[in-house]
């Protein structure tokens, strides 16, 4: 078994590079099989997303020059970029990133869902094997279990989740209340989905222009009609070009009296901002800018880090036991063969002998059968000891692969795996 | 004695427990903040349930035993609420009061002298038991007032995350309060009326119910918490006004339930 991943991520690479390297779905079929005919990698899998590339392989030569030949981009140029990682530190390494601790936003789930359709789409063409199942069902199964027994995800680190996240805190049920979206752009397009993903059905859009409000989903409303439609909207979303404040202290008073002092939540994205800061003064009102929520998501990424910390040995432990488990059985194997082998060595080089000595007593043949016996365990005992003894610490791969390789044991190994 | 200072003690690890739930934003934590505050509340159920085999009475007769069963009255209703509704902070804001009664219960200590009769009957227990309940209905609205203002303070201002994590939507805490209120008015309606038509049976004669500080404190409670309950349907009265009625309004529950039984004459004083 030599596991090894080959790659590089947002932290390595800029987009171009990442971009030149990425693998489309509809071309991961051809590079797999190209992974394995021209690398000769008994097991592949390719991981590309928008922030990493990453080769997983078993057994198979240089990964980078295999990557840099088929993208088209000189060895010299990709080679400093990319990280390889062998054995344990290559599963470690799979284990973080399936949990999201190597991601831009640490601790996201959404390369979990990446990972298993890398995985599905290599195990389906038949790229898959022992070592690469066990790895990534073990990373797939440790990463769910943090995600659930921890507050790694709940903790928002995008603007509209952490608006939708604070209105959360002002009202029991979002799914009751409607939201206004004040600005038609990009911005108010980004946050009313974020709103309609928590389960507000009712937005009201108010834009300059009508059109491009009605282009949004929701009932469409000029900007001359903001303040009859406010009194409305139990949530405001505030993200437009405007010369001064949109929404004044008195436009929300009167929209609050108009509600019998409902509570209303306001959230305002816009720089210059739209809503007069003073309209937080106001009781049952719950103003926020955006500097307020950038504080927020940095509050939540600094706790996300100091829970990624935290939960890291587990993860690092959990990756050396499958590996130890692999290996474990690797090592069984290696071992196996290479005391056939030597056992084998040693019945071929006696019969030779006997059928020279064939005037040998009975007691003879046996003391000398005896005797190669003893030298043939004697030659073992330090290559078995320290294969066992690496195995127990998870690194027995180095020793494994050097048995093979010192004892020829290769061929026959690559059979039977 | 061993069980009393056993449920200080468990109210302790709950505080403690729900404290640094609050601090960290551990689940964890506040499920054995709540293992906690329910073992309290049960260690002093089973003493006040061993009290009252010896005594061969309902234990509601003295001041001890009154504080001794609020303070698990309103451990068992918070948790109850918080598992139904899913409010795990009002596990985390009732477990100081329970632990702050508990400990006055200990410092009071039980008589342990034989108490007159008329405190002993059916009906003057269910008028405790009832009186007790709208009590720890008010403790919880207290609790849920906190609460409300804390967070209502802090979207107001720049929000600490792992605190706001924990808190319950603004809204729910609202709700929970104006319900609150509105069962112990009930209770308290019912209780009074009890304790008054008990009164006038017993003390008939001596009328001494009529210039009693506890009745009159009661009235006054009674007449603040319909205050909040009416001020609620006014848009003006919602949201911080309703919350700091149901905060002064306890000051009053805590004034009648035991500052009276130090200065009230011979009716209803029971220490």
């Amino acid at each position: 078994m030599s596991l090894r991943v080959t790659g590089l991520n947002h932290k390595r690479a800029a987009v171009e590079l990442r971009e030149r390297l990425a693998v489309p779905p509809a071309a991961l079929a051809a590079e797999l099989a190209a992974a394995q005919s021209e690398l000769g990698a008994g097991e592949a899998v390719v991981l590309s997303t928008c922030n990493r590339v990453e080769l997983y392989q078993v057994g198979g030569g240089d990964a980078a020059a295999f990557l840099a030949r088929r993208r088209g981009i000189p060895e010299a140029e990709l080679r400093p970029l990319v990280y390889e990682f062998e054995g344990l530190e290559a599963a470690r390494h799979l284990f973080r990133v399936a949990a999201g601790f190597d991601s831009m936003v640490p601790g996201e789930t959404q390369i979990l869902g990446q990972a298993r359709d890398a995985y599905h789409a290599a195990r389906d063409l038949g790229c898959t094997g022992r070592v690469t199942n066990k790895l990534f069902q073990g990373a797939f199964s440790v990463a769910k279990r943090i995600h659930t027994e921890t507050g790694l995800a709940e903790r928002s680190v995008s603007v509209p989740s952490v608006a939708t996240r604070l209105a959360g805190k002002v009202f029991t049920d979002l799914r009751t209340k409607t939201a206004l979206i004040l600005g038609a752009g990009e911005t108010g397009r980004l946050t009313l989905q974020a709103f309609r993903d928590q389960g507000v059905e009712r937005f009201l859009v108010v834009n300059r222009t009508i059109e491009k409000a009605r282009e949004m989903s929701g009932e469409a409303y000029g900007l001359d009609q903001l303040g009859a439609v406010l009194a409305r909207a139990d949530i405001v979303i505030a993200c437009i070009t405007h010369d001064g404040y949109a929404i004044a202290p008195e436009q929300v008073h009167a929209a609050l009296k108009a509600r019998r002092q409902e509570p209303m939540f306001l959230i305002d994205i816009a720089v210059p901002r739209n809503i007069h800061p003073e309209v937080n003064r106001l009781d049952n009102v719950y103003l926020f800018d955006i500097d307020d929520l950038q504080v927020i998501v940095a509050q939540n990424l600094k706790e996300r880090e100091r829970e990624i910390d935290a939960v890291l040995p587990i993860v690092d432990r959990a990756a050396q036991s499958v590996m130890k488990e692999l290996e474990a059985f690797d090592v069984t194997r290696v071992l196996t063969q290479l005391r056939d082998a030597c056992r084998r060595i040693g019945d071929e080089e006696s019969a030779k002998t006997f059928s020279k000595l064939a005037a040998l007593d009975p007691a003879a043949r046996e003391e000398v059968a005896y005797l190669v016996q003893r030298v043939v365990n004697r030659i073992l005992h330090a290559p078995t000891t320290a294969l066992k003894s690496e195995a127990q610490n998870g690194e027995a791969y180095a020793l494994a692969e050097l048995a093979v390789k010192l004892f020829g044991l290769g061929e026959k190994k690559e059979k039977e795996g | 004695m061993i069980l009393l200072n056993t449920g200080i003690v468990l109210y302790m690890a709950a505080v403690a427990l729900s404290m640094s739930a609050v601090r960290t934003g551990t689940a964890r934590m506040l499920f054995h903040a709540r293992l906690a505050a329910l073992a309290a509340a049960v260690a002093h159920g089973v003493l006040l349930v061993s009290l009252g085999v010896r005594l061969g009475h309902f234990p509601v007769t003295n001041l001890f035993e009154f504080t001794i069963l609020l303070a698990a009255t309103i451990t068992v209703l918070a948790v109850g609420i918080d598992l139904l509704r899913g409010i795990p902070i009002l596990t985390v804001g009732t477990a100081p009061l329970a632990l702050v009664f508990a400990i006055i219960a200990s410092l009071l200590g039980g008589s342990g002298e034989p108490r007159p009769e008329k405190v002993t009957t059916f009906v003057s227990s269910m008028h405790v038991i009832v009186m007790l309940v709208s009590f720890g209905a008010f403790a919880l609205a207290f609790v849920g007032a906190l609460l409300y203002l804390f967070e209502r303070r802090q979207l107001k201002g720049r929000p600490s995350t792992p605190v706001l994590g924990i808190l319950p939507p603004l809204e729910t805490l609202y709700r929970l309060t104006l319900v609150c209120v509105g069962v112990g008015v009930a209770l308290l309606t019912a209780g009074v009326l009890v304790g008054y038509m008990y009164a006038r049976r017993i003390e008939v004669e001596s009328n001494a119910w009529r210039t009693d500080p506890k009745v009159w404190l009661t009235t006054i409670t009674w007449l603040g918490y319909l205050l909040v309950v009416a001020g609620s349907f006014l848009p003006a009265f919602r949201g911080k006004r309703t919350a700091w009625a149901s905060v002064l309004c306890f000051a009053f529950v805590i004034l009648t339930f035991w500052a009276t039984a130090f200065w009230s004459p011979t009716f209803h004083n029971f220490r």
